[in-house]
């Protein structure tokens, strides 16, 4: 009878649930009766081990955030269907499209390329040499009647480019 | 009562003494200073002289020419390189009708417009006006320098940003023999001196093309240049002309040039010293080294600082533009932003 009521308590004690002389009796009583014994040692070991994993309680909306995520991915999957349907259709329309506009449609992407990338490096836009205004703007200089030594800044610049 | 007409006699005596001399030596009035300044500036046109030049450049590295200088009446003017070692030999000849430069080290000729041709006259009689008007001029003292007697003057800006000068010039023939410039702040931008100079020397104009080789060879013509104002420029142009709105203190329009397609446009403003040229063109990729860039709200601009000043390159929207002048870049991004 005893054993019985004391294996009802157990998980109790360890709680800390019972008042101090409840307590006391089935600690003593384990100590005398090794079945009761043997169960509180496991049921102590159980307690310590969840008190290891209990590190952190979830946040308060956590499982509404869940739930968001879920609801989300569910769309996402949804949409699929729709953006295959759509590469089927141009699939669909290439197969349909006549020979003659296949070729067409590949030489106009050809020719897009060629204008965009390879015509500039063939055929460069016009440049010219700021060397050239400098030339001018110092004849233009030079014939002012106090800038001194013709042809000086433009042997200056000379100098200057080594 | 004799001695108090002698006094009044020799008052009187001394008195005209001083107003005489000080009236035939010093240019007091404001009148006689712009005579000599008017007269210096055309005076290379007026002489038949021989000099040796000794020129420094501060930007901010020292250079330093040496050239020997001819100058015979009416439009000769001769140049020949001593100084540095790299230089030594380069000769220009300018006759008048033509422009010959002749690089000794690469051995190689170029013919140029000529800076001497008549229309020229028209540029440095308003570079002239343009001087006055910005610089006060003052008379310092009269020295002597070569063994010649010399006016001393000195030209102090009447803007901020402009330079001032000192000018040593002959008082028998208004040649400059010596000129020193400075920055607005005072520092040394511009030295040149005589240290030889030779008046009145009569020389070979044949000699001295014979310094230049293969000279009798060289049949090219020099491409024609000319002069045409704003309104002028707008009506022969293809396509419509940019115009700045603003310019550094100082500085007007001076002259525009076209090229022979009539596409390339070049408009040149002045401070009576110096030139900021604007030239612009159809669109076009022009190439620059060690640049750098200023953005601003409307545009984006590349430039450059050398010795002779800086270059700006910006594209509007169907035109390239090219800025090029000796003034603070920031003044030049200023003409830049304001050309409509």
């Amino acid at each position: 009878m005893k054993c019985r009521w004391s294996k009802e308590n157990l998980s109790a004690y360890i709680d800390g649930e019972l008042n101090i002389i409840t307590g006391w009796i089935i600690k003593r009583h384990a100590k005398f009766c090794p079945e009761c014994q043997k169960e509180l040692n496991e049921l102590q070991k159980i307690s310590k081990l969840s008190k290891l994993l209990l590190i952190k309680e979830p946040e308060f909306d956590f499982y509404e955030q869940v739930r968001e995520k879920l609801q989300q991915v569910k769309i996402a999957q949804q949409e699929k269907p729709e953006i295959a349907a759509e590469r089927k259709s141009i699939e669909r329309m290439w197969t349909f499209l006549p020979q003659s506009g296949k070729a067409a449609l590949l030489v106009g992407v050809a020719a897009l390329l060629f204008f965009l990338v390879i015509y500039p490096q063939i055929f460069p836009a016009p440049s010219l040499s700021i060397e050239q205004f400098e030339e001018e703007y110092l004849r233009s200089r030079e014939t002012l009647p106090w800038v001194e030594s013709p042809a000086l800044s433009a042997t200056l610049m000379s100098a200057e480019r080594g | 009562m004799n001695l108090v007409k002698y006094l009044i006699a020799l008052f009187i005596f001394t008195f005209s003494f001083i107003l005489t001399f000080a009236t035939f030596t010093f240019p007091s009035r404001a009148e006689d200073s712009e005579h000599i300044m008017r007269s210096s500036f055309a005076t290379t046109f007026q002489i038949d002289f021989e000099g040796i030049k000794e020129v420094y450049i501060y930007r901010p590295q020292t250079f330093r020419f040496v050239t020997r200088v001819i100058y015979q009446k009416p439009d000769f003017v001769y140049t020949e390189y001593l100084e540095p070692d790299q230089l030594k030999g380069k000769i220009i000849i300018d006759d008048g009708k033509r422009r010959i430069e002749y690089l000794s080290v690469e051995d190689r000729t170029r013919i140029l417009p000529s800076f001497n041709h008549p229309q020229m006259e028209t540029l440095r009689e308003m570079a002239l006006k343009v001087v006055l008007s910005n610089f006060k001029i003052s008379f310092l003292s009269r020295e002597e320098m070569l063994g010649r007697e010399v006016y001393v003057f000195e030209l102090s800006p009447k803007n901020t940003i402009s330079p001032s000068l000192k000018l040593w010039i002959d008082k028998e023939t208004y040649l400059t023999l010596q000129r020193e410039t400075y920055g607005p702040g005072g520092e040394p931008v511009f030295f040149f001196r005589y240290i030889e100079v030779e008046f009145n020397k009569e020389f070979s104009r044949e000699k001295l093309y014979e310094k230049i080789p293969q000279t009798a060879q060289i049949k090219k013509e020099p491409p024609l240049v000319s002069y045409f104002t704003e309104k002028e420029i707008t009506e022969k142009l293809k396509f419509p002309v940019c115009f700045p709105t603003y310019l550094p203190p100082g500085y007007v329009f001076q002259a525009g040039e076209l090229t022979e397609e009539k596409r390339d446009v070049k408009l040149i403003y002045t401070n009576g010293l110096e030139v900021i040229v604007l030239f612009q063109r159809p669109r076009v990729n022009i190439m620059m080294r060690h640049h750098r860039w200023v953005r601003t709200d409307k545009m984006r601009i590349r430039y450059v600082t050398g010795p002779y000043g800086s270059t700006l390159v910006w594209d509007g929207e169907d035109k390239t533009f090219v800025l090029m002048g000796d003034v603070p870049v920031e003044e030049l991004i200023k003409v830049a932003q304001s050309v409509e």
